[in-house]
């Protein structure tokens, strides 16, 4: 199986069961990884519809949120960031805003 | 269920009321379904979409064909008050943009009458669509399911806490909303999400980008029908799985 190595390289870092928050999580790749190697809950950030379609394909669950505008409406309660043990964010920042 | 011989569902998929009545079975019969598609719903009706349905039902029942309900023992049906209400709750299902790309201010004749017959073109289509509606729809039943929009509140029974009505769910979640659906916006679909969210539930929300209002939920768009069916592949593709066949 030809694995991408950032992916590996995230895996090592990762303890079975974790939560992991995906923020710009793409086409779910790094979740989907996770979840068959680490055995991972979690949740995965996009907001590409494509890219949204690739992830509910894997079987990754994604919320489809503009980061950019904050997580309106799901920042309350325990949907809190230091709830999830790890929190990637591989495309959320790529530069700077507008 | 059982008559039919199925245990389990592989998913249960619905839109607006029937959306919500998938929440219903998800927390009424955690074990009886995997998977919960919860298209353009709501976890309970506000003041506001209430008081549309309300105005519907009023032009039924104030119709003098209703007979309190009883309108076929004199052979008759409510047309004029089931018409007015599916006009009323068409202009709700559409979108403002999705009225002024269709129609604009186009008229019927190409100028104004001066008359109190339908002289723009959305005022001929509502008509068309009101009467259509008479032939193909009950007005009790119309009545009955207004009302069971207006009455459904799963949090009610746990003191306006949505998420400990939704903890004894145990599907799967696949909740879709449509950006210019005002009666069921995608704020109302996100309350459902973080109510998942709140209960560390599997759930996936998409917001497909349409301009058909409510109405969206009825037609092919591509986003839709590309993650609908990508997560129904799924479904079926886990169905044969060996651990859930079992």
């Amino acid at each position: 199986m030809n694995m991408r190595r950032d992916l590996e390289l995230i895996a090592d870092w990762i303890r079975p069961g974790s939560h992991i928050l995906d923020l710009g999580c793409g086409d779910g790749a790094l979740l989907a990884h996770l979840a068959e190697t680490k055995s991972i809950t979690g949740y995965g950030l996009e907001i590409d519809p494509d890219n949204i379609a690739r992830c509910i394909a894997r079987g990754v669950d994604v919320l489809q949120i503009d980061l950019d505008r904050g997580l309106v409406g799901f920042r309350q309660r325990r949907f809190r960031l230091r709830r999830h043990d790890a929190v990637a964010a591989g495309t959320a920042f790529p530069g700077p805003g507008p | 269920m059982r008559a039919l011989g199925i245990d389990q569902w592989a998913a249960v998929v619905g839109p607006s009321l029937g959306g919500m009545q998938v929440m219903q079975w998800a927390i009424d019969f955690p074990d009886s379904l995997r998977n919960a598609i919860v298209i353009a719903a709501a976890p309970k009706l506000t003041a506001q979409n209430i008081a549309f349905n309300e105005v519907a039902r009023q032009a039924i029942t104030s119709d003098t064909e209703f007979h309190a309900g009883r309108y076929y023992e004199h052979d008759t049906v409510p047309r004029r008050g089931l018409m007015l209400a599916r006009m009323l709750g068409h202009i709700t299902y559409l979108s403002d943009d999705a009225m002024r790309a269709k129609f604009g201010r186009e008229l019927q004749a190409g100028k104004l009458s001066f008359s109190f017959d339908s002289e723009f073109s959305v005022e001929s289509y509502l008509r068309y669509q009101g009467r259509q509606f008479v032939d193909r729809f009950d007005a009790n039943s119309y009545l009955l399911m207004t009302k069971s929009l207006d009455y459904f509140d799963p949090a009610a029974r746990t003191d306006d806490d949505l998420a400990a009505a939704l903890a004894p769910a145990k599907a799967r979640f696949l909740v879709m909303a449509f950006t210019s659906d005002w009666r069921f916006s995608p704020t109302r679909s996100r309350e459902i999400v973080k109510a998942l969210l709140d209960n560390h539930k599997r759930v996936s929300y998409v917001e497909i980008e349409a301009e058909h209002g409510h109405d969206a939920f009825l037609m092919p768009i591509d986003q839709y029908l590309a993650v609908f069916g990508a997560y129904m592949e799924r479904v079926a593709a886990e169905g044969t799985a060996p651990e859930v066949a079992a």
